[in-house]
């Protein structure tokens, strides 16, 4: 056997290699592709369901909680001339709203959906919500009592709380989201100078809002921003802390829901839509709030994990989410430029 | 090597290669010069990048105090259980850096269980290690990589002829003909040591992600997943780039004459020396430390995080399906990195043709892209009607991988070539052996060694990547190393301790195997 002969074996076991592969992974014509930001523990069993009732095969892509949304909507980015994706489902919405600016997503205004309330859904139908976590802060019980804790992200500012909040690193996920919130709302001179001073009250920064709150749990800190189903796993695991909705008595707390979109050529798109109108049903939402995350249901009639995540108790804050997307750019960039610096 | 067999591999590399063109290609035509501008004149920049190079100096340097003494412990003593010992020191380069440094913030983070006890113990409420800071993360990656410059500072140790410090035992004392004689002759292989850390460590993403230590591989990231600015991404490798390509080339230059692999000397090694019991304890105690700090301490982290044996037992049955994906995958690339690499040495080290200094770039270049552009660029090149049976297959992870490390398997097996002599080919040919047979049993036999630790390397680094995987995994299949960043995050400490130790335990397993089968050889 000459050199030349091996190397075509080579080459020929390469090509086999390259049809034997994508056969071996081949998936019915009768699917639907979902990028999901939700974790594989919580999405997989609705998914599954979804499968079973309707036939249609579920391929699901998920991120990791590292990099917050960031590399499906990356790819998604990257794919939109070939869209691979039919349906995009966010564990909030910020980068929902990133995607729609950026021309991925398609209207659809699911049916299933009707009786979530108008102020979670986008006016064209780019985007839905449903299941919302709440932006709260929490506090260690051992070391602040009720009447010291903050009730606005505003007192956190305050010198008594100096060098003792933590905060996840707000260019990403729904610290990000939360700080665009801040721009649209107070406008973005006050939004400037809150991250400012709470940059000037020595804030720490956590690898993420689990992180943040893992330091409030175990004492090394005693407050922090971060998300309702960040603080519950605190809360079941028997930590000494407690949840507060800021800013009850002024511009309300933040409640972030989960949203789903169709993708913008995508490969099933009829599927897609099933899929859509599945995931935004009621049983859903219900399944989705009875789990350890605690997403808070955005239809009234709903059971809530507990009294304690129930939205009628909380006042809302009242935002613009067109407004919150144009926010996010420059929040993003004055937090990376000069918060961060 | 005939002109058509030149141009297979040529394309092979080009296929490999394509991904990381595209997106500099894309970069050029679309040169964001403000951006460039503030690169160069921006101070954050300069502050992140000399971090970034202070770290991996001290690093390398970390390395080199530590590793220097164990080689020479190794391989000029005669102590107990070396080739034991020896074995042992490899654990760290198994293990995965993003393993050791999860472990180590589970025992020495803000509230990790070693900090609690030590805060207990010296009744302080801050310890003056810090495991988040610079020191850290030097600590970190000085225990994951100083094995290298162990193992290379042994290789030029072993490849020393005696008969030169035999003859200047007859002017000077042994120490002295040692400092004078053999240091010499071995620093080139202590400073390819030393490069070959600073080259992991200022590349290196694992450690600062985890640690939240702002560096300039994490500010690459943030361009492409913060931002979306690939472009930018591109322009702030370019510092990262040249610093890299510098360090790679003087390790190339050091090492092009000089063997790494001891295959057919015409000398004999310094043998080891007798010493007495007390120096015997004293290099076991010392060693001993090194493996505790290295291996066992980032093991016992792990451990710790499980509550028992059920834990690794319904982890193992979870991830199952992640769990073969991720190692068919590794395999197709570890295969196809090996055999090209393979080939790429030939024809760096056997043919004359006119772009090998091209080639020899390229390779190069491919060692240092970010896995991000790598998977942007695959995404570019694939997700088109006529490559969607790629696209949509574990074969596109296997590509990325590939093309991310088939330089390290092509740099290896071109040093071992090196220490081949060619008149061994040359009789095999002269006798009538055609090409293949001289190459499947006079060469491949005699380079089995370094073709082992290639595949066990390749295996590892593509077994535990992350960056290209993320980005290109296909719908349905989540690789095991994206499992394990993510439950990370998600505070599931007894699952991901689970999972690092069955990654460790494969890794462990193949490496085994592989090297039983050297040794049968």
């Amino acid at each position: 056997m000459t050199l030349k002969n091996l190397l075509f074996l080579v080459s020929l076991t390469l090509l086999v290699i390259l049809t034997i592969c994508p056969a071996c992974s081949k998936t019915p014509s009768n699917e639907v592709v979902i990028y999901t930001a939700l974790d594989e523990v919580f999405s997989g069993p609705i998914l599954k369901s979804f499968e079973k009732d309707t036939g249609i095969k579920v391929q699901m892509l998920t991120d990791t909680e590292a990099s917050k949304t960031v590399g499906l909507a990356t790819r998604l980015v990257a794919e939109k001339d070939h869209p691979q994706a039919d349906v995009f489902w966010n564990n909030e919405i910020g980068w929902t709203l990133v995607l729609k600016q950026q021309g991925i997503l398609a209207p659809f205004s699911p049916t299933s959906a009707k009786d979530i309330p108008e102020r979670y859904k986008d006016p064209q139908g780019y985007w839905t919500g449903f299941a919302a976590r709440a932006r709260v802060i929490l506090y260690n019980t051992d070391l602040l009592k009720e009447a010291e804790a903050p009730q606005s992200v505003l007192d956190l500012t305050q010198p008594q709380y100096k060098g003792k909040v933590a905060i996840a690193r707000p260019i990403f996920g729904t610290t990000l989201t939360h700080a665009a919130a801040f721009f649209a709302v107070l406008g973005e001179a006050d939004a400037k100078k809150l991250f400012m001073n709470l940059k000037a009250n020595d804030c720490k920064i956590a690898s993420g809002n689990m992180m943040a709150a893992k330091m409030v749990a175990s004492g090394e800190l005693p407050l922090c921003l971060t998300d309702t189903d960040d603080a519950n796993e605190m809360m079941l695991d028997k930590k000494p802390v407690k949840i507060i909705y800021p800013d009850q008595s002024g511009i309300g707390t933040l409640v972030l829901p989960n949203s789903i979109g169709l993708i913008k050529g995508g490969p099933n798109p009829v599927n897609g839509k099933k899929l859509i109108e599945y995931i935004l049903s009621a049983q859903t939402e219900q399944r989705l709030a009875k789990l350890a995350s605690a997403q808070m249901p955005l239809r009234p009639g709903l059971e809530p994990y507990s009294p304690l995540f129930d939205l009628r108790n909380i006042k809302v804050m009242a935002i613009d989410y067109s407004k919150l997307a144009d926010a996010i750019d420059p929040a993003k960039k004055f937090i990376y430029d000069e918060f961060l610096k | 090597m005939r002109t058509p067999a030149k141009l297979l591999i040529c394309l092979a590399l080009l296929i490999m290669l394509a991904p990381i063109g595209y997106m500099f290609l894309a970069t050029l035509i679309n040169l964001d010069t403000g951006f460039l501008f503030e690169v160069i004149t921006n101070s954050r920049y300069l502050v992140l990048f000399s971090r970034t190079v202070l770290i991996a100096t001290l690093t390398a340097l970390g390395s080199i105090i530590l590793g220097v003494p164990l080689a020479f412990i190794l391989a000029r003593f005669r102590i107990p259980f070396s080739r034991t010992l020896e074995y042992l020191l490899l654990l760290p380069i198994l293990i995965p850096s993003y393993f050791v440094t999860i472990s180590l913030v589970y025992m020495l983070g803000w509230n990790g269980i070693l900090t609690v006890w030590l805060q207990k113990l010296l009744g302080i409420s801050t310890l003056p290690f810090n495991i988040y800071g610079v020191t850290g993360a030097v600590f970190i990656m000085v225990m994951c990589h100083f094995p290298f410059v162990t193992f290379l500072t042994l290789a030029g140790l072993r490849n020393l002829d005696s008969n030169l410090e035999k003859t200047a035992w007859l002017t000077t004392s042994k120490f002295r003909a040692f400092l004078s004689v053999s240091l010499p002759l071995v620093l080139p292989y202590i400073l390819g040591g030393g490069i070959l850390v600073f080259v992991l460590a200022v590349n290196n993403f694992d450690v600062p992600s985890i640690t939240l230590l702002d560096v300039y591989p994490l500010e690459i990231f943030y361009r492409f997943s913060v931002f979306f600015r690939t472009d930018q991404a591109m322009i702030l490798t370019l510092p990262l780039l040249a610093i890299t390509l510098t360090a790679v080339l003087i390790w190339y230059y050091l090492f092009r004459n000089r063997p790494i692999f001891t295959i057919n000397t015409r000398w004999k090694a310094p043998e080891r020396i007798p010493i007495s019991w007390l120096a015997q304890t004293l290099c076991l105690v010392f060693i001993t430390l090194i493996i505790g700090l290295s291996v066992a301490l980032p093991i016992i982290g792990l451990a710790l995080n499980i509550n028992s044996l059920t834990d690794i037992i319904n982890t193992f049955i979870i991830i199952q399906p992640h769990l073969f994906n991720s190692i068919s995958t590794t395999f197709i690339s570890t295969a196809g990195t090996l055999i090209l690499g393979f080939l790429l040495a030939y024809l760096l080290e056997r043919t004359e043709f006119r772009f090998k200094g091209l080639l020899l770039w390229l390779l190069i270049l491919s060692l240092v892209i970010p896995g991000a552009a790598i998977g942007l660029g695959l995404i570019k090149l694939y997700n088109h009607s006529g490559l969607l049976f790629i696209y949509h297959s574990q074969f596109i992870i296997s590509l990325g991988l590939m093309a991310r490390f088939v330089a390290l398997p092509a740099l290896i097996m071109a040093g071992a070539f090196k220490t081949l002599d060619p008149s061994l080919e040359n009789a095999a040919r002269v006798a009538g052996v055609s090409r293949t047979a001289t190459l499947t049993r006079v060469i491949l036999p005699l380079l089995k060694r370094p073709l082992a630790i290639s595949a066990i390397i390749c295996f590892i680094l593509a077994i535990n990547e992350l960056a290209v995987t993320i980005l290109v995994a296909p719908p349905g299949i989540t690789p095991l190393s994206v499992r394990i960043y993510s439950l990370f995050h998600f505070n599931k400490a007894a699952e991901v301790a689970s999972m690092c130790l069955i990654m460790a335990f494969l890794v462990v397993l193949l490496y085994i195997i592989l090297g039983s089968v050297i040794k049968e050889d």
